[in-house]
């Protein structure tokens, strides 16, 4: 069976008609082409599908798309604005916060709720509210300290608790 | 430029969502892909009842494997990728892999296709197949494996696949002298490499030009290209395989699986574009394991702590089909004495066949199993001598008086292993030093007093890597001075984009902004054998290297003409050629390439245009080293080890990049953690998978990951022009021994740590056997 559903995915108002078991992540990827959104389990653990749903992260393999009718998504490709990166998109590369960049969208999804509820974050604060989210590849230490850049650069003065070498 | 530490150029793709992974692939008409897999571990296919599937909605082909000649196909028998010679090896008999069986040997092994307009009806079809099985005994464990009488993984074939010795000096004469003789079983778990992006493969036949173009997570491009052009009898050039945006691999994607060959096979005879996606299920379950390792260990000693001697009997799970021959023994062997002496040395080994998934290799590829051995038997003997680990360390240490020092091992190249320009002795004294070692051990003493338990754990490795026999890189200068790269390698993460495109704006003297690096595509060059071993950097690097000296040289000699001076004077700076002290009398590199493309002299230099080929072979492996020292404590009630402090020091020679070479430690040491405390790839007696998902197989989060104190010292390498070694698979190795160590010592020395990984419930079990 069908359903009507409309989402307003990065601010663009999107209508289309959809089977009850289709996943939010897949209507994304295969029906509007947003394929930065990425899948890395079956099970919820991995975060490479997190995004923005009404303001809250959410893993968009766990919520079908028929739930998400009415809702406002935001994705990877959706969190820049006028052409310009999100600090936290720019504090990603320049501190080596990823490598085979698989876990990046969603980590970085993950991470934007993070400093809207951490806007100042300790390294505890910011290993725990990463745990549902893993990259194989870094050791999570440049992870760590994009966050503390991105931290500094989105608040109002640089934490001198942070001790950033940025890369040229 | 080299060795500066330089933002990536690939970033800007992944942090924006527009990298292009296999399953972004997304073409015109494409279909889906979705396989029927064995619910046993070993059993006969008595039939497949297709007809329901068929009438699902949505669902186009079911494939058995009857329906074309080319199905019938095997994988190839061993892994075309970088072995080359397998020095110890006296014995080798493997089994036939068909990409449809008649009978299957693992759990989740493949026995038929489905094919459906979305990856949704390809789950209906393959849920509305029924297999009819005639089930056989299970062999699920080597230990059963070799039991006479066990059943047999493959008729005809013993389970035993294959075997290897390797002798130096007199062993037996050692263990007569010896003062002390330790003993240990050592037994080191299975692991999946487990990248978050799991396999995939997209396939298109393209009319137009008659190519099958090939979208795979394949770390070796051009070993799934040359199978796929040999399968389906046509020259290599009418097979492409892209293989650049890859989320992860470290090893499991360096072999062909069956699926990378189906998939494309169907879509050629389909003539639509298919795809299949394997989920994480999937993966836990019929993807390739690393496989159980047991080694039985004795080592013969003065009481003073010096080697005399060392036996190994090495047992290995290679699961039901062995691609790799004894590859990651022979490697346990050739990096088994790390920075020590031992004078006297006895191996065997056998590769052994199980109802499991077949064996690859993972980050470390058989290293892991080689330092746990070496640092667990060199504290028993600090224990059996009641000596300090470190002492007896410095006792059976290789200096620098003693290189080129040859351990007697013979690489998998067939060369002999030689250490040279390597300062062991102080990679350790920095080691003790940045992990107050000495002090730790006073507070060790006094946290005892108060019912604490902290330990200190050391471990050495060694890492040869860069392995050959090359790879190529083709360079050009267009007319605007953009300066492009290609490599026969592709990347799974490895920064290739940007460490090779600073060796070449280093070389040729241009901006790094105007070199675009581009690999993973068997369309950009003939030849190219691919990403593992930690082989890009050596190969791959110093290829770019030669390739830009080459244009360099080109350049020299027509602008020399040109501009009408001696080659001497001309120079190259940011993309401007010049002569030396002459303001007015220079050119653009782009010009230059201009004027090269029609200049008759350039018949002289090889042929129109800025452009060169050249190939890096490099002599033999080149020796990363390392020291890890580890301080943990353990909660006695819960079993809880907790890192206080963590010491990784490291040689890898002259680092192109040092952001890089710090994120491939950091990388590294977490999978090793994740060894060392809790993964594991588990299967019952009948073979069914214990580790099927992400909630059954820990990997480490960013709570687990303690700070990392790393130390950099760098002893560059005279085999190659850059002076560079390996680092991708430094981080591993000394993680699970260091912290065994640790364990061990902070559990005062009464209870043996021999297995990974140290579980709570190990650690618990260890504490109250006191």
């Amino acid at each position: 069976m069908k359903h009507s559903i409309s989402i307003t995915v990065n601010g663009e108002k999107r209508s289309n008609e959809v089977e009850s078991r289709l996943l939010l992540v897949h209507f994304l990827r295969d029906v509007l082409g947003l394929t930065g959104t990425h899948v890395g389990c079956d099970t919820s653990q991995c975060g490479a599908c997190t995004v923005s749903l009404s303001g809250q992260a959410v893993k968009s393999c766990t919520i079908l798309a028929v739930q998400a009718d009415g809702t406002d998504v935001v994705t990877i490709e959706g969190i820049g604005a006028d052409g310009k990166l999100h600090p936290i998109q720019e504090a990603f590369r320049s501190h080596h916060g990823l490598q085979c960049g698989f876990c990046t969208p969603g980590m970085i999804m993950a991470v934007k709720q993070l400093l809207e509820r951490y806007p100042d974050p300790t390294p505890e604060e910011i290993r725990h509210q990463l745990d549902g989210n893993i990259c194989r590849c870094t050791g999570y230490h440049g992870i760590i300290k994009a966050i503390e850049a991105a931290a500094d650069e989105m608040g109002s003065k640089p934490n001198p608790r942070h001790k950033q070498t940025a890369a040229s | 430029m080299l060795g500066q530490a330089i933002r990536r150029k690939e970033d800007e793709r992944f942090i924006t969502g527009a990298g292009l992974y296999v399953e972004d692939v997304q073409l015109p008409g494409m279909l889906h892909v979705a396989f029927v897999r064995s619910a046993h571990a070993h059993a006969i296919i008595r039939g497949v009842a297709t007809d329901r599937a068929r009438k699902v909605p949505g669902v186009v082909a079911v494939i058995t494997g009857d329906e074309w000649p080319e199905l019938a196909s095997k994988l190839p028998e061993l892994n075309g990728s970088v072995t080359m010679t397998s020095p110890y090896i006296d014995s080798l008999n493997v089994a036939p892999h068909f990409l449809f069986p008649k009978k299957v040997c693992y759990v989740g092994e493949q026995i038929a296709a489905v094919v459906a307009d979305s990856a949704y009806t390809a789950a209906d079809g393959v849920e509305a197949i029924e297999v009819e099985y005639e089930p056989l005994p299970v062999v699920a464990s080597w230990e059963e494996a070799i039991k006479p009488g066990a059943p047999r993984v493959h008729a005809g074939f013993d389970n035993a696949v294959a075997h290897l010795k390797h002798e130096i000096g007199d062993p037996l004469a050692a263990f007569n002298d010896a003062e002390i003789v330790v003993e240990r079983t050592l037994k080191t778990q299975s692991l999946k490499s487990m990248a978050i992006e799991c396999r995939a493969v997209a396939a298109q036949w393209e009319q137009a030009t008659g190519t099958l173009n090939v979208w795979s997570t394949c770390q070796f491009h051009y070993m799934l290209r040359n199978t796929l052009a040999e399968i389906l009898n046509k020259p290599a050039e009418s097979v492409r395989v892209i293989a650049r945006d890859i989320g992860g691999g470290f090893g499991l994607k360096g072999v062909l699986h069956a699926e990378d060959i189906i998939v494309p096979l169907i879509a050629h005879r389909l003539k639509r574009p298919l795809r299949w996606a394997e989920t994480r299920m999937e993966h836990m379950t019929a993807s390739n394991h690393s496989g159980n390792q047991t080694n039985k260990v004795r080592v013969a000693a003065k009481r003073d702590g010096t080697i005399l001697g060392m036996d190994l009997v090495m047992h290995k799970e290679v699961g039901a089909y062995d691609h790799f021959d004894m590859m990651l023994q022979i490697n346990t062997v050739n990096h088994l004495t790390t920075h020590y002496k031992v004078p006297n040395l006895k191996i065997e080994g056998w590769a052994v066949s199980t109802n499991t998934p077949p064996g690859s290799p993972y980050r470390g590829a058989g290293r892991v199993e080689a330092v746990f051995t070496m640092d667990r038997m060199l504290d028993a003997i600090a224990r059996e001598a009641s000596l300090d680990p470190i002492e007896v360390r410095l006792k059976n240490i290789v200096t620098p008086a003693d290189m080129p020092y040859r351990n007697g091992m013979v690489y998998r190249d067939g060369v002999p292993v030689t250490y040279e320009n390597i300062d062991f002795p102080l990679l350790l004294e920095t080691a003790r030093k940045r992990a107050d070692y000495d002090g730790w051990r006073q507070r060790q003493r006094e946290l005892r007093e108060q019912g604490r338990s902290i330990g200190i754990g050391v471990s050495s490795y060694v890492e040869g890597g860069g392995l050959g026999p090359c790879e190529g890189a083709s360079i050009k200068v267009d007319e605007i001075g953009r300066v492009t790269v290609k490599v026969g390698v592709n990347s799974q993460g490895q920064s290739h984009e940007t460490t090779l495109a600073q060796v070449c704006a280093a070389t040729l003297g241009v901006s790094i902004d105007d070199v675009q690096v581009l690999g993973g595509d068997t369309s950009l060059m003939n030849v190219g054998f691919g990403t593992g071993a930690s082989r890009v950097a050596v190969n791959s690097g110093n290829a770019v290297h030669k390739a830009a000296n080459e244009v360099r040289r080109k350049v020299v000699a027509l602008a020399s003409k040109i501009l009408g001076s001696t080659e001497d004077e001309i120079e190259i700076s940011n993309g401007v050629v010049s002569v030396a002290g002459a303001r007015q009398n220079q050119m653009t590199l782009g010009e230059l390439a201009g004027r090269a493309i029609r200049d008759r002299r350039m018949a002289e230099l090889g042929g129109p245009g800025l452009v060169a080929t050249e190939f890096f072979y490099p002599k033999t492996v080149t020796w990363a080293s390392g020291v890890n020292i580890a301080i943990v404590e353990v909660d006695r009630d819960t079993g809880k080890i907790d890192i206080l402090k963590y010491v990784f020091v490291h040689d890898c020679g002259l680092p192109l990049n040092p952001l890089i070479v710090d994120g491939q430690i950091s990388g590294g040491f977490a999978q090793g953690l994740g060894i060392a405390l809790g993964e594991r790839a588990a299967y019952d007696e009948e073979g069914q998978v214990r580790s099927g998902s992400l909630m059954d197989y820990y990997m480490p989060r960013a709570s687990d990951i303690p700070d990392l104190d790393v130390g950099h010292l760098q002893f560059p390498t005279p085999d190659n022009p850059l002076g560079i070694k390996s680092v991708g698979e430094s981080g591993p190795n000394s993680p699970p021994a260091a912290i065994a160590a640790a364990v061990e010592d902070a559990l005062g020395g009464h209870v043996q740590i021999t297995k990974l990984p140290i579980t709570m419930s190990s650690v618990l079990e260890a504490v109250r056997s006191q």
